[in-house]
């Protein structure tokens, strides 16, 4: 909405009236949407916008993942893209984890030549960008051999490079002389040259195998490993961004719903008080006074053994999203009606409602030209609000084993998985799933801040 | 005042006896019997299943023994994952647990948040205070989960590893229990509590400081430094008194939050609290137990409720008239 540049009006000053009403309206009443005392507000704030930015970058995403030529597909994030546990942000760079993935690549190949169908097998040897290049088995054969030799001289070069550095050590330990200590470095520096040399050929041989992909595959390949690879050796990084599309699913579904309902039951019950005030307030004392995590328990045993499957869909209830949306949709409303209750319950007694009502107005047309403009600042807060309880409830059912269901990532799913990893000291998927969630969850509370900063004259800051 | 007090009772009474049988009814949605039975038992196994539990029966008989059993606090039923226990001995120990990290984490987060509320406040617009909601702000943005992983990493592993100070213990051994309440406390309870004082900060702190903030504007809190009232006095004093009845509505927004941060501190530092105990037989399709579990929860929770009323009453007597 907002972030659409102000529409400029340069003639409006210098129409003439053509009647004296005409004029009146123009000088006192706002004329459009962005010339809203509030909206001006909000306009002017500068986090409040980049926060909206943010937002709006993120849903992008996610429409680009989930609509069909997909940003990122389903099988991408599934399918390995190298060795398991392996490093991001240039750490992979380190030679031990570069000889990790030659050997990785080579067992990989030496696997596909032990089975049965060796050509088969090898022609479905793929590794995201890169494949095997597409020659005879012989020939695989041999690069193979190569390959190994080139391994096994590393090897030998590598021991050789780790006695020169243990020899230093206890050279220095031992408080040697100066120009013993710096022959023994040199033979460290020696070895070490020597030992590039070994691992840059086996890199050689690994790329004649697997040939590096090129242009814009070279740059999709770096950006996959750009944040490491999980256990399974998929890449950390598709599955945080593909995250955003389950985050934005569950958030966008559940948020839409709260506010929608709360809205409407919030309104009635506020308007109308009575009998239809007390049907709600008793309707949502009731819902929550059972903790959403507990909803979850008691749908996710409802649900799980359950064979009936979605329409449309044509998938069983548990493999979807739809035990999710029921356990946040039955208790995040609760928030919004009791808030727009509060306020509908105010502005039915302001004197433009009774104007309204003295002039002959629908209950319809009050609600809508009267009453909802007034209270849309609150939708919007209680929409960003809603949208963060979503993603981080989801988090904590996936952790529980309740939230999304096998194969489709989130950052619940991939924190989870990251808890073993973390033992060993390696925070690369926990890292990227809580850098992108907190970044949407920032920018959410942030401009929850912005619009209450904007449209509330009664909120302190 | 009592006839208000009877008066709420009287109110969530009602509530509490739809709870009970909506959870009843989501939970007889798919036939329990069957899931708990492997899918080859025959026709005369789950008749038997059934008619032990009382499934057989209509489903308002089953509703009124249920509320039977949760008002003479029977639980007597056997329950279907542990067969040799009673529900009531399932849960009875497991109520323990939870309380040692509700409690003092909901006393600690309340404390602890409403001083630095007060030290924001007082600041108001100065570098402290905006650096503190910074803070707040970041908090409130991580997930729970991740405080939990990284607050047993460095708390219970990294802190022993490096350091040498055995302080935490990494998940709860009920065999190494010391016997010395205090002891055994500190070492199995107290991170799972800091986590989740630490966790409720964020959100707390943001919330009581804006009370504050709009005590401050008060007519009363400037004729009380008028009449030359030290800063302290009209802070804790004055102000704090006047904003009790936004900070005990939080303390009562806080409890649902509360039993689910609990529930995952507990498995994920195994203590066998109730929310463990309800996941683990959940997850075993312990129908038993689920259903009587889920009730008490609900009734906590519907206590909890009356009491919060109770006390705005007595903070503030205009609440008892309406």
């Amino acid at each position: 909405m907002a972030q659409q540049p102000r529409p400029s009006k340069p003639a409006a000053p210098e129409k003439q009236p053509t009647d004296l009403l005409s004029a009146r309206a123009g000088a006192h009443r706002p004329t459009g949407f962005f010339d809203k005392p509030g909206v001006r507000k909000f306009v002017r704030n500068r986090t409040g916008m980049a926060s909206l930015m943010v937002i709006s970058l993120f849903v992008i995403v996610a429409v680009a993942i989930a609509i069909p030529p997909h940003l990122i597909s389903l099988d991408q994030v599934q399918s390995r893209v190298g060795p398991g546990t392996q490093p991001g942000f240039g750490l992979a760079s380190d030679p031990y984890s570069r000889i990790e993935v030659a050997e990785f690549f080579l067992g990989e190949v030496e696997k596909a030549l032990d089975s049965s169908e060796p050509e088969a097998a090898l022609a479905e040897l793929r590794f995201a960008e890169r494949s095997v290049k597409a020659m005879s088995v012989e020939d695989v054969e041999t690069a193979l051999d190569s390959g190994y030799e080139a391994f096994d001289l590393l090897d030998e070069v590598l021991i050789e490079f780790e006695d020169a550095e243990i020899e230093v050590e206890e050279l220095e330990d031992d408080g040697a002389e100066a120009a013993e200590l710096a022959d023994a470095r040199a033979a460290v520096v020696a070895a070490r040259a020597e030992f590039d040399t070994a691992l840059l050929a086996l890199e050689t041989e690994v790329d004649k195998l697997f040939p590096r992909p090129t242009g814009w595959d070279a740059f999709v390949y770096k950006l996959r490993l750009f944040a490491g690879t999980d256990r399974q050796g998929r890449s950390i990084a598709f599955r945080a961004i593909y995250s955003i599309k389950t985050a934005t699913q569950i958030g966008m579904v559940t948020a839409l719903f709260s506010i929608i309902v709360g809205a409407v039951l919030g309104g009635a019950a506020g308007f109308f008080g009575g009998l239809v005030d007390h049907a709600v307030v008793w309707l949502y004392s009731t819902l929550s006074s059972i903790p959403y995590i507990i909803w979850l328990i008691v749908i996710a045993f409802v649900f799980r053994e359950s064979d009936w499957k979605v329409p449309l869909l044509g998938k069983p209830v548990s493999q979807t999203l739809i035990p999710v949306y029921i356990a946040f949709s039955v208790t995040l409303w609760v928030g919004t009606c009791r808030v727009i209750r509060g306020e509908a319950m105010k502005i039915k007694s302001m004197d433009y409602i009774q104007s309204a009502v003295s002039i002959g107005a629908s209950p319809f047309r009050i609600l809508i030209r009267h009453v909802l403009p007034n209270v849309m600042y609150l939708l919007f807060i209680n929409f960003s609000l809603a949208f963060v309880a979503a993603i981080k409830g989801e988090v904590i059912l996936s952790y529980l084993g309740l939230g999304v269901p096998g194969g489709q990532p989130s950052w619940g799913v991939m924190i989870r998985d990251s808890k073993e990893d973390v033992v060993l000291g390696v925070f690369w998927e926990l890292g990227a799933a809580t850098l992108m969630m907190f970044i949407l969850v920032y920018a959410f509370n942030i401009l929850s801040d912005a619009l209450q900063d904007a449209f509330d004259p009664k909120h302190v800051g | 005042m009592w006839s208000y007090v009877v008066r709420r009772v009287l109110y969530n009474i009602p509530i509490y006896l739809v709870i009970v049988m909506v959870v009843m009814a989501m939970l007889r949605i798919n036939d329990p019997v069957s899931a708990y039975l492997s899918k080859n038992a025959t026709e005369a196994e789950r008749a038997l299943k059934e008619a032990e539990f009382g499934l057989d029966q209509p489903f308002f008989v089953q509703y009124f023994q249920m509320l039977k059993s949760i008002v003479t606090l029977d639980f007597s039923s056997k329950s279907w994952y542990q067969e040799t226990n009673t529900v009531g001995q399932v849960i009875g120990p497991s109520i323990l647990p939870s309380l040692k990290i509700t409690l003092p984490a909901l006393l600690f987060s309340t404390l602890i948040s409403i001083v630095v509320a007060l030290i924001a406040a007082a600041n108001r617009g100065r570098v402290i205070d905006r650096g503190l909601m910074f803070i707040a702000v970041v908090g409130m943005s991580v997930s729970f989960l991740v405080f939990i992983i990284l607050g047993q990493y460095f708390g219970a592993f990294w802190l022993t590893e490096k350091t040498g100070v055995d302080l935490f213990a990494v998940r709860y051994d009920a065999d190494r229990l010391t016997g010395n309440f205090a002891a055994d406390w500190v070492k199995y309870f107290l991170l799972p509590v800091m986590i989740s004082v630490v966790v409720s900060m964020g959100y707390d702190t943001r919330f009581y400081r804006t009370v504050i903030v709009e005590q401050t504007n008060a007519d009363y809190i400037r004729t009380a430094k008028a009449k030359g009232c030290s800063q302290a006095r009209v802070m804790f004093i004055h102000l704090l008194r006047n904003a009790m009845i936004p900070i005990i509505t939080r303390v009562m927004i806080t409890m649902p939050f509360l039993i689910v941060g609990s529930l995952l501190l507990e498995v994920y530092f195994s203590i066998p609290g109730m929310g463990a105990t309800l996941l683990t037989h959940m997850q075993n399709k312990d129908f038993a137990v689920t259903q009587t579990i889920v009730a008490i929860l609900a009734a906590i929770f519907i206590l909890s409720n009356i009491l919060t009323d109770v006390l705005y009453a007595i903070v503030d007597p205009r609440v008892r008239l309406s």
